[in-house]
């Protein structure tokens, strides 16, 4: 009997049926590999925006940094400070706080412009750089040894659009004109609802 | 005529002083928008929750769930505060845990309800919790204040004791109040701190 049977009917040889390949699968071509590599990436940046590295304790999260009991006096006698300087108040809040492991404290204002905040008027100054140089001026920031100073700036629904912070002797530097507004904001850090500040913008 | 001239430049001022805020505002933005720009890395590091390296910047960028919640503690002791109310300050002290301004005023109202291991309790978390290097006369500032209002509301009179449910509590105030009243005359032995002492011995009248 050779390879080539005969048909039922008698009329010719059957070709052989062809081999089927066998496929190498997922595992042995690499995409399991990169199906892999995606989950543990997906993971990652999941966990990250989750915050769960701050919850475990890995990464310094605000609320573990800023555990210590808040210098009311301080942020009372800086405010009127600012006031006295001519701004506005309202809708002004400030706060001193102790960071862990650090000597110094933070002072951290908010503006909220839905709270009835508005930038004082009549300087030259650019509003944010100069309201920086105001918290960062005059003896309670040298007695609560206010280190590094942070504005979070709300639009008119009260959402926050960012935060900016920058160390006080930077932001006396740029009071002093030793930097330019330019030098100034490369120093800034800090974060930003891109969102939010690109409806803020498009807002009349 | 005078009065239309006095309408027109109350319209005008009022148009100009809002065209001001709203130049400002929109500049305030723009300075906000132009910094996302330059720091767009930056802005996703921090989305990712990672740490800048530096804790001045993590806690001020991470701040705002803090203030929030400081916000809320604050007002929790407020009510508590004014109407001598432990549930608010125990809710309040589980957002801000170690606050020694709230472990302060917890142990005081202890006191004042005669809840003693409360008060000695929220007193040695004010130790512990007090910033080394700051100065104890903070502690002694607060205390003396509202340990005043604690006797303001238990005191029946000189010489009377009826106010207080225990030996234990009359003593405990008395002694506090004659701590922090020489602490902050920077005397023991100050005529108030005296006076206070004074008062201590009339607990003796209760059973101990």
């Amino acid at each position: 009997m050779t390879d080539m049977a005969r048909s039922s009917d008698g009329q010719g040889p059957v070709p052989p049926a062809p081999v089927r390949k066998k496929k190498r699968g997922c595992f042995a071509s690499g995409c399991l590999m990169i199906f892999g590599a995606l989950l543990i990436v997906t993971v990652v940046v999941g966990g990250l925006l989750l915050r769960i590295p701050q919850q475990l304790g890995i990464l310094p999260s605000g609320e573990k940094l800023l555990q210590g009991t808040p210098d009311r006096a301080a942020a009372a006698a800086i405010l009127d400070q600012v006031a006295a300087a001519g701004v506005d108040t309202t809708g002004l809040s400030l706060y001193v706080f102790p960071v862990e492991g650090q000597d110094g404290t933070l002072a951290y204002a908010v503006l909220d412009t839905s709270a009835g905040f508005h930038f004082s008027t009549g300087t030259d100054a650019n509003p944010l750089p100069d309201l920086f140089g105001k918290l960062a001026s005059g003896s309670t920031v040298d007695e609560a040894n206010i280190e590094q100073v942070a504005i979070a700036y709300r639009d008119e629904s009260g959402r926050t659009l960012g935060v900016l912070t920058a160390p006080t002797g930077v932001i006396r530097q740029f009071v002093a004109g030793e930097i330019d507004e330019e030098a100034f904001s490369k120093q800034l850090h800090g974060d930003v609802d891109l969102g939010a500040v690109l409806d803020a913008v498009k807002a009349p | 005529m005078r009065r239309r001239r006095i309408v027109a430049f109350l319209l005008l001022a009022a148009l100009g002083l809002g065209a001001c805020s709203a130049d400002d505002r929109q500049l305030a933005q723009a300075f906000i928008q132009q910094w996302a720009i330059d720091h767009a890395g930056e802005i996703t590091m921090h989305k990712l929750g990672l740490s800048d390296g530096d804790s001045y910047v993590d806690a001020a960028v991470d701040a705002a769930d803090v203030v929030m919640k400081f916000q809320k503690a604050e007002d929790l002791m407020a009510k508590g505060r004014r109407n001598s109310d432990p549930k608010s300050m125990d809710s309040a002290m589980k957002l801000r845990p170690n606050d020694w301004t709230y472990e302060l005023s917890r142990s005081h109202l202890a006191l004042q309800l005669g809840d003693m291991d409360t008060y000695w309790g929220n007193w040695d978390r004010v130790g512990i919790d007090f910033p080394l290097g700051t100065p104890w006369q903070k502690v002694d500032k607060q205390s003396y204040a509202e340990l005043l209002a604690v006797h303001k509301r238990l005191d029946t009179g000189p010489g009377s004791v009826t106010g207080y449910k225990s030996y234990k509590q009359c003593r405990a105030l008395y002694d506090a109040l004659a701590v922090s009243s020489g602490n902050l005359a920077g005397n023991p032995e100050s005529t108030e701190a005296k006076s206070w002492r004074q008062r201590e011995a009339d607990c003796d009248q209760l059973p101990h």
